[in-house]
């Protein structure tokens, strides 16, 4: 046997949802069987990429319980075998999977895209923020870059205090549907999630498309007194950086939702 | 080995895995460490605390890179994307040599994240000496190849673990990583003489050796890292450095991790076996 036809094989067994069985190409020994040498690896794989997903998504485990978090890891990496060379990126394919599940919409859905923007709000690039001589500088014409650390999010259910621990699983999902607008963004290494008005939440989105700040601005009726108030905000927590400052070999990525 | 073009002509001591547990004890206690192992996948990031510590950590101490995604026995082609990310790391890091698996991981771009075993035909130790030599060329650092502990053996090999090794590394002309806790696990698990290994490989290619503790189960030893070294693997440590020579050690501790000092003091036991280098 060719060694890619070997390796597709050997795989394909390995990432089989269930034992495997039998595998005519590897020798048993004196004291296990081809199937037992095979289901070695077959329960390292899973027990290696059901942890990766619980440790990437512990507010999800804590929606659904261990049970039901292990039925859904099942399913996805089955639909989904990681794609990337670290496993930093197993839960990419997550929020848009659980989108095409309607038993897991509500505050599971809202859950994994939180817990996704965290994944890549820990370990993205960061640009040197905008001092307060800069912006004095600033004309509203010139294009304003965000942080590339901070994602924006329009969720339905408080699962952020959920993920922080101040709001019980039951509770969130008694809950009723509302919008909840929110960004996670980095503080000296650490994940924070900041909870947006609407208007905040919708100037930040269309700035971080690029937008420059007149058009950015054009039909949200923003009051004065509140783009004030946002931008001495955003200011103060670095988020805004000069001119389209992405580092090199910066992911490219888009916010959450629109 | 002493300096030679497979460790970057350096002649590192005993060192230790970076470990996460471990962050708040070596910025603390500032601990004398001849060198720190990383894991390059786990800092082959854009930015945040992990690349943070490590400058932190560069500013200190040298850092030796470890990968564990190469994958340089998969048919597939190198991922390039990977390759240049792992060069950004590699200059950052000032690695002397960076090491990875003599192992298949990957089909059609999709990731099993584990070492797998190759099986040891000569179709297979040309393609993994090709893409072993394509790294070395892109990276510009020597490359050494670890063997691995496996739990498997393939009907189509055509020869033993060792001829394999060797075969790679002559045609790769890369350095070897030479894991004496692999050795022993994979001699329990396939009832070979792991001495008879030893004798084989290489001795001038060993860039680097790993010294581990493991997991015995009724029918199969598996590779855990959780665990002290175990007698019979120092004895293969000894027999191996008799053979290379004064050569950069590292003792891998990634499940049920103890304290710094406790993993430090292990991996030291290895001192005593370590020949002296003679300064020039
Ligand atoms: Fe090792």
């Amino acid at each position: 046997m060719k060694l890619a036809e070997l390796q597709r094989r050997m795989l394909a067994d390995i990432m089989l949802p269930r034992t495997p069985g039998t595998a005519g190409y590897i020798k048993p020994n004196d004291r296990l069987t081809a199937g037992e040498r095979l289901e070695i690896y077959h329960r390292q794989y899973w027990s290696r990429l059901v942890d990766s997903l619980r440790d990437d998504f512990p507010g999800l485990l804590k929606l659904l319980g261990p049970r039901s978090f292990q039925k859904l890891a099942l399913a996805y990496l089955t639909e989904y075998p990681s794609r990337s060379f670290t496993l930093r990126d197993l839960g990419q394919s997550l929020p848009g999977w659980l989108a095409r599940h309607p038993e897991y919409v509500g505050p599971a859905l809202d859950m994994v895209q939180l817990e996704w923007a965290h994944i890549e709000t820990w370990d993205a690039a960061a640009s040197q923020p905008l001092g307060p001589e800069d912006l004095a500088a600033f004309t509203p014409d010139l294009p304003l870059a965000l942080q590339p650390h901070l994602r924006l999010l329009k969720l339905s259910y408080p699962v952020d205090d959920v993920r922080l621990g101040t709001l019980s699983a039951r509770a969130v999902k008694k809950r009723l549907p509302g919008t909840l607008y929110l960004a996670t963004h980095r503080v000296d290494g650490d994940v924070f999630y900041r909870r947006l008005e609407e208007g905040e939440f919708r100037l930040l989105h269309r700035l971080a498309k690029g937008y420059p700040l007149l058009r950015a601005l054009r039909g949200l009726h923003a009051r004065p007194e509140d783009l004030q108030r946002w931008f001495a905000a955003w200011a103060e927590l670095g988020w805004l950086t000069g001119t389209s400052a992405r580092s090199p070999g910066q992911r490219k990525t888009a916010p959450s939702s629109p | 080995m002493p300096a030679t073009r497979f460790n970057g002509f350096t002649d590192y001591g005993v060192g230790v895995g970076l470990r996460i547990p471990h962050y708040a004890h070596i910025f603390s206690h500032k601990p004398v460490v001849d060198w720190f192992e990383i894991i390059s996948e786990n800092f082959m990031v854009d930015g945040g605390r992990p690349l943070a510590i490590l400058d932190q950590i560069l500013e200190r101490y040298r850092v030796v890179q470890h990968g564990v995604s190469m994958y340089f026995g998969s048919a597939e082609k190198l991922n390039r994307t990977h390759l240049r990310r792992l060069k950004t790391l590699v200059r950052r890091t000032g690695t002397p040599w960076l090491s990875d698996h003599l192992c298949w991981g990957s089909v059609d771009g999709s990731y099993s994240h584990d070492l797998l075993p190759m099986p040891y035909t000569f179709e297979a130790a040309r393609l993994t000496a090709r893409k072993i030599r394509e790294a070395q060329d892109f990276l510009e650092v020597p490359i050494a190849v670890e063997n691995v502990s496996s739990y498997a053996e393939f009907h189509v090999s055509e020869m033993t673990e060792w001829e394999f090794l060797n075969e790679v590394v002559e045609r790769a002309d890369c350095g070897i990583l030479l894991d004496v806790n692999n050795i022993y696990v994979s001699s329990r698990n396939h009832s070979f003489d792991p001495h008879l290994y030893l004798d084989s490989v290489p001795a001038n290619r060993v860039a680097q050796i790993h010294i581990a503790g493991h997991s015995t189960f009724e029918k199969y030893i598996l590779d855990t890292h959780d665990h002290p070294v175990i007698d019979p693997v120092w004895a293969l440590y000894e027999k191996a450095i008799t053979r290379t020579g004064h050569t950069a050690t590292l003792l891998e501790w990634d499940q049920h991790i103890p304290s710094f000092e406790e993993v430090h003091a292990e991996a030291r036991k290895a001192e005593k076996y370590l020949p002296a280098l003679v300064s020039a």
